[in-house]
């Protein structure tokens, strides 16, 4: 099959699905929390803390300010501390949590906010706690909202794990570059671009049809 | 049961100064549905939200059955705070959870076992009239379904006081009248304490027994309904109460009677309760050397109790009819003089 072999390709779809998804939930483990304190130590939240919100949310926008590729190159010496190595799909998690963290962070920031003021005079009237307003009023109302929020991130991912691919991370990305672009095979990159693209579809069909069962319309 | 002292209350806003209450002092017995009117910004959520200790005082104290919140440590405060049942102009419902789910969460909060929260939610949603909807999500109900939702949730604590923020003003006046039906009966079934906001006076006319008019932070005047309605004092009240008691004479009447030239004098008289069966224009008409010519009427049901309100002109020699007005007087009949 024109240099590649089906092995090849169901392994590189393999390591893409590995980076996506380890790096998806880490992010998720460090973001959610991460949005749910942007939200309640913000100026008008529920625990306002002034100080820990500007420097949360400050480090936050640098690190998305960053993009991607450049992401990768910088925290080098962290890859290299943390996974004992700079290259394989195992490395190329690190910066991708880094990358992933803050983004969901924000996504479910805002999600989080959309959830009325409404609901949150309700959880203060009936002297819900500040774990029992987030655990039983702001999450169950964000929830169909998040999982639109994750399902975007985890697209965002997809993306982020092709460039991380490029670099030697694996994955389709890699496929892409070295089986593609170095040997000028054209039938290559245009099958990574169908199977990233099959990919992200069903990823977004999934969210879509998901939030949509939790939003109960 | 409820009693607010000299309670001022001010916001600081980008370094302004905003006063939204300013000594206000009231009290709420045991068993009252008591209404508080007042236009826009008048102060009235924040006297309601200073009950379950939404707001605190600036100034003065807040007391609820005999304690004082600002006094209360923060157990104790949650102690009085479950006592106190809340509803709202937009019905606060979570979306993502079923009738039943939001009916039960005050007991969720509290960590009722699952069998007492399913009798408990059960015998609400049957108080109220929602039985058949327990699985159903607010997004399937109606306006009038929902705020039946929020009172079952109020409920559902078997609290003593039950608050309302404007409770029907996002409903249509026929729903409207069903939900203040019910609160009704919340109130004389489950002997519910009602403190009610609202800027819709046909919510005081139908279900308040007392009123509380407030303008710009203060109580501008306050009592029983059928004092207020029949005798307001203050401009506000009196355009509030002009909203569901309509007492002028209509322009067409006024012309006719301006074109007139024989001597007469035009009082508006007002009837209460059993006085409204009194025969006093007979009397009159007979004991009298008038003649008379009701020019409008007007009778409204307030608590059980009826306010008459009848503008007579009576024409005649003046002797005579000073001789009526001092009569009418002495008969005790709220009489007032409307045109010359
Ligand atoms: N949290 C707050 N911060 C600053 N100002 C406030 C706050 N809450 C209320 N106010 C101000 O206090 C005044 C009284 O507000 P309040 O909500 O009690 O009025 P209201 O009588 O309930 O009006 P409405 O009929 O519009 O609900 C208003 O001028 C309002 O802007
Ligand atoms: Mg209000």
């Amino acid at each position: 099959m024109n240099s590649v072999s089906t092995d090849l390709i169901i392994q590189s779809i393999y390591e893409t699905l590995y980076m996506v998804s380890v790096s998806l939930l880490i992010g998720t483990l460090i973001g959610v929390p991460l949005g749910i304190l942007l939200v309640i130590t913000r100026a008008n939240g529920i625990k306002p803390k002034r100080i820990f919100f500007t420097l949360l949310n400050g480090v936050i926008n640098i690190v998305r300010s960053v993009p991607f590729i450049i992401l990768l190159v910088a925290i080098t010496p962290l890859t290299r501390l943390i996974a004992g190595q700079t290259y394989g799909s195992t490395a190329a998690i690190v910066p991708l949590v880094v990358y992933i963290a803050p983004f969901i962070a924000r996504l479910v920031e805002n999600s989080v906010l959309e959830v009325g003021p409404g609901i949150i005079e309700l959880a203060k009237s009936l002297g819900a706690s500040t774990f029992q307003t987030i655990r039983y009023f702001l999450m169950p109302e964000a929830l169909g909202s998040l999982v639109l929020t994750m399902t975007t991130a985890t697209i965002g991912l997809i993306g982020a794990t092709a460039m991380a691919g490029t670099i030697g991370g694996g994955g389709i990305g890699s496929l892409a570059i070295t089986y593609g672009y170095e040997r000028f095979n054209t039938f290559v990159i245009i099958l990574t671009v169908i199977i990233l693209i099959i990919i992200v579809q069903i990823i977004q069909g999934i969210g879509n049809r998901l939030a949509k069962k939790l939003r109960h319309e | 049961m409820i009693e607010f002292e000299n309670v001022i209350k001010e916001f600081h806003h980008k370094g302004k100064k905003m006063t939204a209450l300013q000594n206000v002092s009231l009290k709420i017995e045991k068993g009252d549905i008591y209404g508080v009117i007042g236009y826009s910004g008048a102060g009235k959520s924040t006297l309601l939200r200073m009950v379950n200790a939404l707001e605190v005082p600036t100034a003065g104290r807040v007391l609820v059955n005999g304690k004082e919140l600002g006094a209360l440590k923060t157990l104790e405060l949650s102690q009085v705070k479950k006592n106190i049942g809340m509803i709202f102009q937009h019905f606060n419902l979570l979306e993502s959870k079923t009738v039943f789910e939001n009916v039960a969460l005050p007991l969720v909060l509290n960590k009722v076992d699952k069998a007492t929260i399913k009798q408990k939610v059960k015998e609400l949603l049957e108080f109220v009239g929602l039985a058949d909807k327990e699985n159903s999500y607010p997004r399937q109900l109606s306006g009038g379904q929902k705020q039946r939702v929020g009172i079952a949730r109020a409920l559902v604590t078997n609290p003593q006081i039950l608050l309302c923020d404007e409770a029907t003003s996002a409903l249509d006046p026929k729903t409207t009248v069903s939900i203040l039906e019910l609160l009704k009966r919340i109130n004389k079934e489950l002997k519910i304490t009602i403190l009610i906001v609202t800027h819709e006076m046909e919510v005081i006319r139908k279900i308040c027994n007392k009123v509380a008019v407030m303008e710009k932070g203060h109580v501008i005047e306050a009592g029983d309904v059928i004092d207020v309605f029949g005798h307001p004092k203050q401009m506000t009240t009196i355009e509030f109460v002009k909203t569901v008691i309509h007492d002028e004479i209509p322009p067409s009447v006024l012309e006719e009677l301006k074109r007139e030239k024989r001597n007469k004098r035009i009082y508006q008289l007002k009837f209460f309760g059993k006085n409204t069966t009194k025969p006093l224009l007979s009397t009159l008409s007979k004991e009298f050397a008038v003649d008379l010519n009701i020019v409008f009427a007007n009778v409204t049901e307030l608590q059980g109790t009826t306010l008459g309100i009848f503008t007579v002109a009576f024409y005649g020699e003046d002797l005579e009819l000073e001789r009526l007005y001092q009569y009418i007087v002495e008969n005790e009949i709220a009489v007032k003089e409307v045109m010359a």
